[in-house]
């Protein structure tokens, strides 16, 4: 059992540094091409060891688990952070769970000090990764993590990644010649598959929820101080009740994340259908907000210079990741009737 | 003289565990399989008769009105012992006792923080005996907005002279007695001349006129007050002070109801998905539909997260969780709307064969789907929730 106060220190320091390293301005530099935001905030994130937040004590990391990366991703959505943070710590997280022992002696150390990126298949539903697969993740990553012809999954290294210009700035994906590279480790197919699904999904969950919640604060800020017809535009109903559905889907979707961030900890037998259904629901919230929350700001929501954009194009980006929606469901819905035949109680909640 | 309660499953409230167990052995023995059923099966007067036997039941294992104080009867049970209570009424579908909400909560609620030593004296003893207290605060003309009501009490002496209309009061019909809003000031501003008072439901000039309801019930009523006699005694708090007491009225609508309530629906979820599974239900081929059964799962644990967050110990009368009471609210509410509406689509043509329900009971899917709309209009409207959420939580600007 983690320490709350410990995690709550851990949130609020953070927060704290996010505040000072990726401001507003230091986000619109970013999409400018004026700051690689991206890179700077990893390195900070490396220094202050919050790259080896999840990883057990054992392979060099602080053991916080899924908890841990939560807080972690929660807080970088909010700010709609560069940097290829999803993808290799997802992978790590991987890594630590079912690769031999040889592979994370190689790697865990070095993923956790921030040395070693990865990135991973940006679709886990595709099967096999062939040279325009898209993989999730830094253009330098040091190696990624995909599907191979044989049904097992290879960490195989990258050389000319091709960066794939997407809408969404704030993050990065790539392909590249990989059939052709001999694969650095092999792991099992099942295993990495399931478990890859699972820390993407809640690492998309957080992030999406993060940065809902952000957004909508933002907005509710920009119209208590937008005046037309000579009030503020937060006092019309018509807007403060789609706002208050918004906070509303956002403090459910939240305790859905939670759930979902328990049950992988716990390695509850059901965690996969929490994390796919967190994802679904998280990045589900995430969209309708930012399309709110761009509609709300009317005019200026569709410049440049303001916010929403960035929120916008990376709830659209968060949606596609590791597998559609609609197949998540029906993972969960298959999930779901699994468990009742095996007679597990399946909505059990902790009091 | 009162019959001795038995103390077996009390003694064990220092034990979570083993006041679960005790809760447990005792349910499995004291509520058939049939309790349900015999509650949908059931008139009006049934209904209440069923809920009758269920208090004196739980009366005999100390169990009637736990949450209470023990000077008043109660059993001083933790908030934990209740939510755990709560959670196994709920699994084991013990009998809903709608009937004793304004009698067990409201009613002591108030009292407790405004109630005179008479006034709690004489009428909190009555509930654990089965008193039956109903709520007359909404009128005809003053729904959402409460505080505009216009039932007048004139002071005469000793008394207070009532007349006026009450409407949408659950179990009148029944009830013993009554906590009730009349204005004592016309000529203050509008919350400032409301006063608060306890009626005794046989006191000549009240008429009661059950509303006959969408969904084939008639819990709820209307009460016509002509020239009815108060006496002083039974006001609650100042004249004219009756806004601020009912706030300590409507604040006790605690969330340990609402939370056994959704429980209930959980068991409703898994078994209809077992069900429908077992026997190959054409919609589970549906893809469409099922990723939309889905979604409602997703919605039905959200809202019990949140009620687990609102009841916990640390969560319980904490700052920060303010607003949660009415997030709860409206996502419970607009959940079992939708769920219900799914329900009464994958029941196909034979749903729509007429088929009676119990609230809370969440079958037969079109009963409990035109019930919903209690749930989104009574006890503060979806859209008066969305009003508060934005105004007192996120401090968006009355217009």
């Amino acid at each position: 059992m983690i320490d709350e106060d410990d995690l709550q220190a851990f949130r609020e320091g953070i927060a704290r540094v996010l505040e000072g390293a990726a401001d507003r301005t230091q986000l619109h530099a970013h999409l400018d091409g004026e700051l690689a935001l991206d890179r700077t905030l990893w390195e900070q994130a490396a220094e202050l060891g919050w790259l080896a937040i999840g990883l057990p004590e054992e392979a060099g990391g602080l053991g916080f688990g899924a908890q841990g990366l939560d807080i972690l991703h929660r807080e970088l959505g909010r700010c709609a952070a560069p940097g290829p943070f999803i993808a290799s710590l997802a992978a790590a997280q991987v890594l630590a769970e079912t690769a031999d022992s040889d592979v994370k002696d190689s790697w865990l150390p070095r993923l956790a000090s921030g040395e070693a990126k990865l990135a991973v298949a940006a679709r886990i539903a595709d099967g096999p990764a062939g040279k325009d697969s898209w993989l999730l993740g830094d253009a330098n990553s040091d190696a990624a993590l995909i599907p191979l012809a044989t049904g097992d999954w290879g960490l195989v290294g990258l050389e000319g990644g091709q960066p794939v210009e997407l809408w969404d700035r704030t993050r990065s994906v790539l392909t590249a010649d990989i059939d052709s590279v001999a694969p650095l480790a092999v792991l099992d197919g099942e295993a990495t598959s399931r478990a890859l699904t699972r820390h993407l999904c809640l690492a998309i969950a957080s992030d999406s929820i993060g940065a809902a919640r952000a957004i909508t604060e933002i907005t509710v800020a920009y119209m208590k101080e937008r005046e037309q017809f000579g009030k503020p535009i937060a006092s019309f109903q018509a807007l403060k009740h789609r706002v208050a559905d918004m906070m509303t889907m956002i403090v459910a979707g939240e305790e859905l994340v939670s759930l979902a961030v328990q049950s992988a900890d716990a390695a509850d037998p059901d965690a996969d259908i929490w994390s796919s259904l967190a994802k679904v629901r998280a990045s589900d919230i995430f969209v309708h907000v930012s399309n709110e929350a761009l509609q709300m700001h009317g005019g200026v929501g569709f410049t440049w210079e303001f916010d929403v954009h960035a929120f916008l194009m990376r709830s659209r980006l968060n949606e596609l990741l590791v597998a559609h929606n609609h197949e998540l469901r029906d993972r969960a819905a298959d999930g779901f009737a699994q468990a009742l035949e095996e007679g597990r109680q399946v909505l059990e909640l902790a009091l | 003289m009162t019959e001795a309660i038995d103390t077996r499953i009390l003694d064990c409230r220092d034990d979570h565990e083993a006041f679960r167990k005790a809760v447990q052995t005792w349910l499995a023995e004291v509520v058939p399989p049939d309790t349900m059923q015999r509650m949908i099966d059931a008139d009006e007067d049934e209904g209440v008769t069923i809920q009758r036997d269920w208090m004196a039941q739980r009366g005999r294992v100390g169990l009637g009105t736990p949450h209470w104080p023990a000077e008043y009867g109660g059993a001083d049970l933790s908030l934990m012992c209740q939510v755990i209570l709560a959670e196994e009424l709920a699994r084991y579908e013990a009998p809903v006792v709608p009937a004793f909400m304004i009698s067990h909560n409201h009613l002591p609620g108030t009292l407790l923080s405004w109630g005179t030593d008479e006034q709690k004296r004489r009428y909190l003893p009555g509930i654990p005996r089965g008193d039956i207290w109903c709520q007359g605060f909404s009128e005809p003309g003053a729904g959402s907005d409460l505080a505009s009501l216009r039932t007048r009490a004139d002071r005469k002496g000793d008394r207070y002279i009532v007349n006026g209309q009450k409407i949408w009061s659950s179990m009148a019909a029944f009830a013993d007695h009554c906590i009730l809003l009349a204005r004592t000031d016309f000529d203050a501003p509008k919350h400032a001349g409301i006063s608060f008072f306890l009626l005794d439901m046989k006191t000549p000039g009240v008429e009661v006129r059950p509303i006959r309801q969408i969904n084939g019930r008639r819990e709820f009523s209307e009460i016509f007050l002509t020239d009815v006699e108060i006496p002083a005694e039974n006001l609650v708090g100042p004249e004219n002070g009756g806004w601020k007491v009912a706030q300590s009225t409507l604040a006790s609508e605690r969330g340990v109801i609402a939370f056994e309530y959704i429980e209930r629906a959980r068991y409703v979820v898994e078994r209809f998905y077992a069900e429908a599974l077992k026997n190959d239900a054409t919609w589970l081929r549906d893809d469409q539909l099922r990723r939309e059964f889905i979604d409602q799962i997703v919605e039905l644990q959200a809202n019990r997260l949140m009620l687990r967050r609102l009841l916990s110990e640390s969560g319980y009368d904490h700052k920060a969780n303010d607003m949660l009471p009415s997030y709860i609210k409206l996502q419970g509410a607009t959940f079992r709307q939708r769920f219900s509406s799914l329900l009464t689509r994958l029941a196909g043509l034979e749903g729509q064969r007429f088929a009676m329900g119990y609230e809370g009971v969440y079958y037969p899917a079109m009963f409990t789907f035109v019930t919903s709309f209690s749930w989104t209009i009574a006890g503060g409207s979806s859209e008066i929730m969305r009003n508060i959420i934005a105004e007192r939580g996120l401090g968006m600007p009355r217009a």
